[in-house]
């Protein structure tokens, strides 16, 4: 109980609520951005984290990394721009509901939701974060294998066009994702000797071009009346949000339970979590039909998964040391500079700075609601610009953060080379989010993939044959044959009933 | 412009014929049989399958080898602003290092606006206030390396 009264000191000094208020300003700002990214803002806060002390550094981080995963929702809605890649797997949900007049109740949803999710994500991490993380660390390459097969499955089968233009998207996003020297022989590979592309093609970049500079091409082009928010306020963001968590609170708790799950997978955070969620909540909706029309359910799911896998990532980094996600990889590293070394010790030797950390953490969730809210408020305003001032200013902002990422302009002819094929791909009915989560996903795959065929000796069988990497492969291959079989037995009974 | 399914199949296909062939030669690891080449060349072969099919239901479906202007498509205007955001973002790209961020990002700022069809008084207006906050924010808030140029000495 003595460290547990240390923590709470520790957290409620004013300095460390001051930090935590200016973190949360913070995230939002650079969350809802388009092209800049949840992870984009730890690694900007970091040289600024450098100057606290461990407490008021970890709260920085964990608080501006809750909104900004939040905030990224707000332009994919008001704008079809997702502001994070966590947002990306609805945002064409969430402004199908803008485009019907239901901005608000997409932003409240989202937000409602996703503070759901992050305290969900948070009770795990304080309560069964040992067992999870070791659960985790259980798997094998065999399972990694299955399960980016099963994210990139998903990819496909949610995407609104052809599954076949779905899949030539996604082998797009695989190619480009083997460009460099980063592969499992160390071998330059489609780099035309240029060095630059040695490091392969940054994908926060590709990201700001895939979607957000396409996105300005295809507003330059547009003859139609300018996309604009609606000049409404937007009220009533948190109005019948109680009947709405009463309606969704299953796919509310499904949703945070996988988020948490996939967050706690090593090297599989929050974009993933809210694909393979949105996936999994038209998959078991009753009414899969309303979802891409500008439907709230999938919002629920996948808005509470990417914030349950923020707190899920925590688990293997602060229990083993491993980064759950490109967030908590940056934060190992401050735990290190602020000597906290993450690892089993830590619960022994600080546990005053685990249970700080925790409360922290429950406190950016909660504060979430109060601070998505006002974002929600000002948002409208700032996107209430005219179109034509909007769009260069957004061209500006995706210029400048492709340049941040790389310190280079080789960041920014990334987004323009990307943004180009996006504009086209999107023209002619491909869909450009599988083609991210190729870019993602692709080193991992290979690399399990590799490293299974090494393991296995080239044999196949192998990949089923421990038991969680079977039941994996067993999804996997049914979630593909399952729709063949039943398109093939409507079609019999179609043809039966014509005879 | 909408491009018939069978031309983008077809172009498929000789992209992945074209990653299988120059990944093929890739070295393995040592004493594997696995290596740098095998997950582009199974993309390749994948790539060649899915545009053969994409092809043939292409040319079953009479969504053969056409190539159509619709909508903003015929518009040469159109045509005109996308080139221009291309050639503005290579321009900025070539000349931001040597006259740096605040002159190169209000050239750019001020050609996009007009670009957009914004009238020249309030671009000449908003360009370098809009290049100064940007610059702000990123430069000193977070601490961005943009380049300096020309200008180095006043920021």
């Amino acid at each position: 109980m003595g460290d547990l009264s240390t923590a709470f000191l520790l957290v409620f000094d004013p300095y460390v609520l001051l930090v935590i208020a200016a973190s949360a300003a913070f995230g939002l700002f650079v969350g809802s951005i388009p092209g800049l990214t949840a992870t984009m803002a730890t690694a900007l806060l970091v040289p600024v984290t450098f100057f606290m002390d461990p407490v008021p550094a970890i709260a920085a981080i964990v608080t501006a990394t809750a909104m900004a995963i939040f905030s990224g929702d707000i332009p994919g809605c008001l704008l079809r721009i997702p502001g994070t890649p966590a947002s990306a797997a609805y945002a064409d949900e969430a402004f199908a509901m803008t485009r019907k007049g239901q901005a608000e109740r997409a932003l409240g949803t989202s937000l409602v939701f996703s503070a759901m999710g992050g305290l969900f994500g948070t009770t795990v991490l304080v309560l069964a974060a040992p067992a999870l993380a070791e659960f985790a660390l259980s798997f094998s390459s065999f399972e990694y294998f299955w399960l980016v097969c099963l994210g990139l499955s998903c990819a496909v089968f949610i995407s609104p066009a052809s599954p076949m233009k779905g899949l030539i998207s996604l082998f797009i996003g695989l190619l480009i994702a083997t460009i460099g020297i980063d592969n499992p022989a160390g071998q330059p590979r489609f780099t035309f000797g240029d060095y630059e592309l040695l490091t392969g093609v940054p994908f926060i970049p590709a990201m700001i071009g895939l979607f957000a500079v396409s996105e300005v091409m295809r507003a330059v082009v547009s003859r139609a009346p300018p996309l604009k928010p609606g000049s409404e306020a937007l009220t009533g963001v948190l109005r019948g949000q109680g009947a709405n968590i009463r309606r969704y609170w299953k796919q509310g708790l499904r949703g945070s339970i996988l988020g948490t799950a996939i967050g706690a997978l090593p090297g599989a955070g929050a974009d993933i979590a809210a694909w393979i969620s949105y996936a999994v909540s038209k998959r078991f909706s009753r009414t899969p039909e309303k979802f891409g029309t500008g439907h709230e359910e999938g919002l629920a799911e996948a808005g509470a998964s990417n914030n349950g896998a923020l707190s899920g990532a925590w688990i293997p980094a602060l229990v083993f040391g491993i980064p759950g996600d490109s967030i908590t990889a940056v934060v190992i590293g401050v735990l290190y500079v602020k000597g906290m070394n993450p690892g089993p010790t830590i619960f022994i030797h600080k546990p005053e700075l685990i249970h700080a950390v925790f409360i922290v953490f429950f406190l950016a969730n909660l504060i979430l609601l109060p601070f998505g809210w006002m974002a929600i408020k000002l948002s409208k305003q700032a996107l209430r610009v005219p179109q034509q001032i909007l769009m260069p200013l957004i061209l500006m902002f995706c210029v400048v953060g492709a340049f941040a990422i790389t310190n280079s302009m080789y960041g920014v002819v990334v987004a323009l080379c990307l943004g180009v094929l996006g504009f086209f791909m999107e023209e002619n009915g491909f869909p450009v989010a599988p083609a991210i989560l190729g870019l993602v996903l692709g080193p991992m795959l290979e690399q399990n993939f590799i490293t299974s065929l090494i393991k296995a000796d080239g044999s196949m069988l192998a990949f089923f044959e421990r038991p969680i990497a079977g039941g994996l492969g067993v999804v996997t291959i049914a979630l593909w044959i399952v729709p063949i079989v039943m398109l093939l037995i409507g079609r019999r009974r179609r043809a039966a009933q014509t005879v | 412009m909408r491009v018939g399914d069978a031309v983008i199949g077809v172009l498929v296909v000789i992209l992945g014929l074209a990653v299988s062939w120059s990944a093929w030669s890739l070295p393995n690891l040592p004493n594997q049989s696995y290596g740098a080449a095998t997950f582009p060349v199974a993309i390749g072969i994948c790539l060649m399958g899915l545009g053969a099919v994409m092809a043939i239901t292409g040319v079953t479906r009479g969504n053969g080898f056409t190539l159509a202007a619709e909508g903003w498509g015929r518009s040469p205007g159109s045509w005109l602003r996308l080139a221009l955001v291309v050639v503005l973002i290579v321009i900025f790209v070539m000349v931001a290092d040597k006259l740096g961020f605040l002159i190169a990002g209000t050239g750019l700022m001020f050609a996009l606006l007009v670009t957009f069809r914004t009238n020249v008084f309030v671009a000449l207006l908003v360009s370098p206030v809009a290049t100064y906050v940007v610059a702000w924010a990123f430069g000193n808030l977070l601490r961005v390396p943009l380049p300096r140029g020309l200008l180095s000495s006043l920021w």
